[in-house]
């Protein structure tokens, strides 16, 4: 959707800002966006698959 | 994208049947002529779902038929697309550039390229003017538009996954908050740790100060010195004194053994020996009544003779009484009697000897009882007293012991005291020191636990900024997105304002900061309600074209019976306000009145008579 992309594009640029603010890294930063795009393409996901995919430790 | 032709087989009343459409097509026809239907199938067509959400695509087919079809050619990027859909059956999507003539199935060259370009849902809020939206419009105006704006940019979706999000940063929270519990409420420094073991063992060596001096004093004057055990001692002594004295007392009462000894032989002998030699009382006593029957018998005898004495002749014989005969006999008799009671005397002399000899026999056979009980009685008071003098003796040793023990402390009670004293703080002392001891254990685990739950802390904490900065981007994502379209929307209805003239007449201007209030309702609802109808239905299609030509949309407008409720003024200002914008946008109108299509001075017209 046009406004979904436009959405996020707002979100990317807030999130590059506030992870500048808070010192995190890209990958931090990267996993934030992906679970935001996973949020809007995939209906049932509720906030507990949420916070399990914000907070889970990628290998680095 | 312009809608060219739709045909349509067993899709509502049609068994089959086609419609072309021009830039401006008017389709008109009475009521129950097939014109909803024909906009139901349009948007089957395009979309594969029913235009009410509430019914089902099967719900389109032809009564009696189990499935219906439609085939869509529309026109979008300057190419040809051919859009066939089934009821029962995926779309199939064909192309052709404009030169060609045959249509070939279409292969996107992108995933994301859609030759429709938006949703459904998006579609029906934007292209599509339904008759039951309508009726909600103007039922409540505000709210229609506030949800109209929030539906057009799927701000539903998107507000449940803002949501989402708060609520992952709320577990998030409580996740650290549940740490914070099971962790101690307290921080604890390694200081004040030592400190509390500090503690702990100044009262250990308290109470070994005090264990030294209490072993000195229990060795000094060991246990016997208790004031208490000197008074059991004491009590024990004077019960075991007073226990001989009565034991004594009763041993007086009798002879000594050998007495006892002595005098049972002489009783037994006495008894052996049958008593004194006397006659029998028995006997003695016949005697005694024969002796006394015989001077009865003599005195009877003696008084008959001398009554017969008194007489002279016999009353029986009448023969003289010889008096010297019984003088003789008299005498006699007085003989017989004085010696039959000296033999009396002497009997009872003889019967009291004999009575006094049983009564001695039977004392003697009673002194043999109680001698023989008499003499273990002896025995047993004399080993009793013997028992308790040893025991007096005992307890005397143990007195004496006691005091020689206690002769040494000046003043034992005050010694007492202070033992007592010692005790009782020693037992404190073990108290605190058990005390310190859990206190010091409980903060060593304490600052474990702390240390265990300190890297959990770390990544709860990160945890929380990773879901707190995902929030805060999603809250500043869905605000700029509302701001940015709420102005797409502004600048439309700015665009369209000129055709809104008829508001000023209720005082509403649609400046730039007058369009807002309208569309999110503040302070306009008492305007608004003084509208009519008609006047309402117009700002319900600006609004909805404004809207929608500020939002994605088909690029065609298809309206379902607008001028329904319409004045004859609004019509023709609807008809010639369409007119005007179908160039740019496609617009579809159904109608069932024939006054409205004669408005209409461009276009086609497509008009149902009932042939399926």
């Amino acid at each position: 959707m046009i406004q979904n992309d436009w959405l996020i594009h707002l979100f990317d640029r807030r999130v590059d800002e506030l992870a500048s603010e808070n010192n995190l890294d890209d990958g931090q930063k990267q996993q934030i966006k992906d679970v935001f795009r996973f949020a809007l393409e995939n209906s049932y996901a509720d906030e507990r698959q949420i916070r399990v995919r914000l907070t889970r430790q990628e290998p680095k | 994208m312009k809608i060219r032709r739709l045909e349509l087989e067993n899709i509502g009343r049609y068994v089959s049947r086609s419609f072309d459409f021009d830039d401006l097509t008017v389709v008109c026809g009475e009521n129950r002529t097939g014109k909803s239907t024909l906009i139901y199938a349009l948007f089957f067509a395009l979309f594969g779902t029913h235009l009410h959400s509430a019914l089902k695509t099967s719900d389109l087919c032809r009564k009696g038929q189990s499935f219906g079809s439609a085939v869509l050619d529309f026109e979008a990027g300057g190419r040809s697309f051919r859009l066939k859909r089934s009821t029962q059956g995926g779309p199939v999507l064909y192309s052709r550039n404009a030169d060609a003539e045959d249509w070939r199935p279409d292969i996107p060259d992108h995933p994301q390229t859609d030759p429709i370009g938006i949703s459904a849902e998006a579609a029906s809020l934007t292209s599509f003017f339904r008759e039951g939206e309508l009726i909600y419009f103007l039922q409540d105006i505000p709210r229609y538009n506030k949800t109209l704006l929030q539906n057009l940019v799927q701000m539903d979706d998107v507000l449940i996954v803002q949501s989402r999000f708060k609520k992952a940063l709320v577990l998030a929270r409580e996740e650290n908050k549940a740490l914070h519990q099971a962790c101690p409420l307290k921080e604890i420094s390694p200081l004040s740790l030592e400190e509390q073991k500090k503690q702990a063992e100044a009262f250990e060596a308290e109470r070994s100060r005090m264990d030294a001096e209490l072993k000195n004093m229990s060795e000094y004057v060991g246990k016997a010195v208790d004031p208490n055990l000197f008074k059991l001692l004491q009590q024990r002594r004077d019960e075991k004194a007073g226990a001989l004295e009565a034991a004594s007392a009763q041993r007086k009462q009798l002879p000594g053994l050998n007495e006892l000894a002595e005098r049972l032989k002489e009783v037994e002998a006495y008894l052996a020996a049958g008593g004194e030699p006397a006659g029998s009382s028995d006997a003695l006593q016949r005697r005694l009544g024969e002796l006394e029957r015989g001077i009865r018998d003599i005195d009877d005898e003696s008084g008959r003779l001398r009554r017969l004495e008194s007489q002279a002749r016999c009353a029986v014989c009448g023969q003289p009484i010889p008096k010297q005969r019984l003088s003789e006999l008299i005498s006699e008799l007085a003989g017989r009697k004085e010696e039959a009671e000296k033999s009396l005397q002497s009997t009872r002399r003889d019967l009291q000897n004999a009575l006094d000899a049983e009564r001695r026999l039977e004392a003697a056979r009673r002194e043999l009882e109680t001698l023989r009980r008499r003499i273990p009685e002896a025995r047993r008071l004399e080993e009793q007293i013997g028992d308790l003098k040893a025991q007096l003796l005992k307890s005397d040793e143990e007195l004496h012991q006691y005091q020689a023990l206690t002769q040494n402390l000046k003043d034992p009670e005050k010694h007492f005291q202070r033992l007592r004293e010692l005790e009782e703080e020693r037992a404190r002392l073990e108290g605190c020191i058990i005390n310190a001891r859990v206190a010091v254990r409980q903060m060593e685990q304490d600052l474990a636990l702390i240390q265990e739950c300190s890297a959990k802390f770390d990544q709860s904490r990160q945890h929380m900024l990773m879901c707190n900065i995902a929030c805060q981007a999603v809250d500043y994502a869905v605000q700029s997105l509302n701001r940015s379209l709420l102005e797409k929307v502004r600048r439309s209805i700015s665009e369209w304002a000129g055709r809104f003239t008829f508001l000023r007449e209720f005082d509403i201007e649609l400046g730039p900061q007058q369009i807002s209030p309208i569309i999110q309702a503040r302070g306009y609802q008492y305007k608004l309600n003084q509208m009519s109808k008609s006047e309402r239905i117009f700002l319900y299609l600006l609004l909805k074209l404004a809207i929608g030509d500020a939002m994605s949309h088909l690029g065609a407008f298809v309206l379902d019976d607008p001028a329904d409720g319409l004045d004859l003024k609004r019509k023709r200002m609807l008809a010639q306000l369409l007119t005007e914008i179908s160039p740019g946008r496609q617009i579809i109108v159904t109608t069932n009145d024939e006054s409205f299509a004669d408005q209409f001075s461009a276009g086609s017209r497509i008009d149902l008579d009932g042939a399926i």
